[in-house]
């Protein structure tokens, strides 16, 4: 056992040495000028995206409204480029990137990422393949889980989606591989807004469907180049009314649905037609569930 | 070549967000280059000019084409004509000399919608078919119906369109009856997009586009009358250009911003003359330039659309079209009307035919319909 003490140390001398020369090898000088411009690179970066957040999507809110979407699709490659620029420069700045470092670097990065960052390095990608494959851009509207609203912001590690009740949520980019993602305008201004009607089984359908065109016809928001349908459904407790159209901007989807309602009210107010009672409705437990609104 | 590099310039600028502010604008507006009193004196003179020959003759040549077709055969599928013209257009649609000559000779009775003002919503049906209806089936002696002011038989109003319904089944039913329609180009496109009235009408006439040699000889008594100096305006062209008269370089360049449109052109007409204190008896132009937008909002935009699409519109029918309350419209009413996008007259607020052509790009651009065409 004693024989062998002196080999296993040198053996362990040696690794170690090397370890330290490869280490040296992948390493450029440290020095305070260096930690020093990384600093500088950092702060630059994070001011130009800053800078560059606010201009595009100023300039996004200025421009015509068939234009504001293509303008945002800038924010996300703008982003992406400043990102990768800092990385590459921080990398030269204190990494010999020879070939075979660049090779022992990225193997190293890739072991720790898949370890330790595996969720951030798979929303990286993930965001890096959106860009691309765009299941969402930057003012889309979409449902992803439980969160419907307005993409507003793309980072590097997930979206802003701002809610209808002006909540803002994070969502990270690997919500992509495994997550339905309803998208309601793909990048087109437009998108379709549903309005629902609940009125009484004995209502003059044609009458009650007449009144909905005529509603969506005279509102302001209303687009009226796409097409506006009014479907109908009969239900247990009463007749299920749909209004389907498009606002002049998706923005105003929820002022356009109320708008619909308040003025499809007032029209069934005035022609006298009623709403479903629903006291009349009799409890029945094998109601089945496609027949609630 | 220059016509569509003019074309692409201005739908490239048109998207972006250049525009003046509302203060310089308004700052504008206070100061008229030339006296209050001497540029009212012109306006009156020009609205008392009589209409352009080439707009005259043209609606007549139209006109007499379509009655001929219809007294010929008379049927629902030939019996109206619509007159589009601008929505700034303060004037009802036209009938010219010549063309009221022509139907008298026919002696084909004539029977005008003469309303002073906008009917209450609720009332515009029950009042159209009492001054032209009667039982429509039962007519069988010609006659011509006009209806100088589209306008005026809807509002963008739940109970708005019912006029609008009873007259697409009136344009059906009624092959003795030849309708002549006078409508703003915006509001027509509406109606059609929403009740398609224009499968209903059978012909469509727009006011002609006037060339810059048309709008020297229709304003040639005004200029006379106060001798305006046209030399300053050929300052900025190039040493090329400035061999030619002045006066038909200012009106080859009104004539194409306003794009043939006299309304615009007569705005940006009045919005070139100034005078300089030195010397206040000669009244010089300007190379005609449309003015900057005042940065309006989504809001603003619903506002002016509505305006264009109904010609004017007092607070309270405007608040209705809107579906809005009173006070939601005054306030943003107020602010436009003071940075000079509308303004008022004896029928409410309109649209000031000086922005009109930008305003109608900027609507565009904004997903609203504004594009009707007779072709």
């Amino acid at each position: 056992m004693n024989m062998w003490a002196p080999l296993l140390a040198q053996s362990s001398g040696q690794a170690a040495e090397k370890t330290a020369d490869q280490a040296k090898q992948i390493l450029a000088e440290l020095t305070t000028w260096k930690f020093f411009q990384a600093v500088i690179l950092i702060v630059a970066a994070f001011l130009i995206i800053k800078a560059v957040d606010k201009c595009v999507l100023w300039l996004s809110e200025k421009v015509a409204r068939d234009w504001r979407l293509r303008v945002m699709q800038f924010l996300p490659f703008l982003r992406t480029s400043v990102l990768a620029f800092t990385v590459v420069s921080l990398m030269n700045l204190f990494l010999n990137l020879s070939r075979e470092n660049i090779l022992a670097v990225t193997g190293t990065v890739a072991v720790a990422l898949g370890f330790a960052f595996k969720d951030y390095a798979s929303s990286i990608i993930a965001g890096l393949v959106g860009l691309f494959e765009a299941p969402y851009r930057v003012g889309d509207r979409v449902q992803i889980g439980d969160y419907y609203g307005e993409v507003t912001s793309f980072g590097l590690r997930g979206i802003r989606l701002r809610t209808p009740s002006d909540t803002y949520v994070t969502i990270p980019h690997n919500q992509i591989w495994n997550q339905a993602i309803a998208n309601a305008n793909m990048g087109q201004l437009e998108a379709q807004v549903v309005t629902r009607f609940y009125l009484d089984h004995h209502v003059d359908v044609q009458q009650v469907k007449d009144i909905l065109y005529r509603v969506a016809y005279t509102s302001r928001y209303t687009h009226l180049k796409l097409p506006i349908m009014v479907v109908m459904e009969e239900k247990s407790w009463g007749s299920y009314f749909k209004l389907k159209c498009y606002p002049i901007d998706a923005r105003d989807e929820f002022n356009f649905q109320t708008d619909l309602t308040l003025r499809a009210k007032a029209a069934f107010v005035k022609a006298h037609i009623p709403y479903p009672r629903l006291l009349d409705v009799k409890f029945d437990p094998q109601r089945s569930p496609t027949d609630s609104p | 070549m220059q016509s569509w590099f003019f074309f692409v310039r201005d739908a490239l600028w048109s998207r972006l967000p250049w525009s003046g502010s509302a203060e310089e604008m308004e700052q504008e507006l206070q100061s008229p280059k030339v006296g209050r009193a001497l540029l009212q004196d012109i306006q009156r003179q020009i609205a008392q000019q009589p209409i352009p020959q080439e707009e005259d003759t043209h609606l007549y040549t139209s006109l007499q084409q379509h009655l001929t077709e219809w007294l010929l055969n008379p049927t629902a599928l030939n019996n109206s004509c619509v007159i589009l013209h601008p929505p700034t257009v303060q004037a009802p649609a036209f009938i010219p000399d010549a063309a009221q000559q022509w139907i008298a000779q026919k002696q084909l009775p004539v029977k005008i919608l003469e309303w002073s003002d906008r009917p209450d919503p609720d009332s515009i049906q029950p009042k159209l078919q009492h001054q032209l209806g009667g039982d429509l089936a039962v007519l069988q002696d010609p006659e011509v119906v006009i209806i100088p002011r589209l306008e005026w038989c809807f509002l963008r109003h739940v109970d708005g369109l019912w006029g609008i319904d009873w007259l697409c089944k009136a344009l059906a039913e009624t092959a003795h009856r030849f309708w002549i329609l006078g409508a703003g180009e915006i509001g027509w496109g509406y109606l059609a997009q929403i009740s398609q009235l224009d499968n209903y009408c059978s012909a469509s006439v727009e006011t002609a586009t006037l060339s810059g040699a048309a709008l020297q000889n229709w304003l040639a008594p005004v200029i006379q009358a106060h001798d305006v100096d046209f030399s300053d305006s050929a300052l900025d062209l190039p040493q090329a250009e400035k061999d030619r008269d002045p006066g038909v370089q200012y009106f080859e360049s009104l004539a194409r911003i306003a794009s043939g449109d006299r309304q615009v052109a007569v705005a940006l007409f009045l919005n070139s003359l100034y005078q300089t204190p030195e010397d206040q008896d000669t009244i010089q132009a300007q190379h005609p330039t449309l003015p900057p937008l005042p940065p309006c909002d989504g809001e603003d935009l619903y506002l002016i659309y509505s305006l264009l699409l109904h010609g004017s519109l007092r607070v309270h029918p405007l608040a209705e079209s809107l579906g809005v309350s009173l006070t939601e419209v005054q306030p943003r009413l107020q602010a436009l009307h003071r940075c000079g996008i509308v303004h008022r007259d004896s029928q409410g607020y309109r649209v000031n035919a000086l922005h009109y052509p930008r305003l109608k790009q900027t609507l565009a651009n904004n997903n609203f319909v504004v594009d009707y065409s007779c072709d």
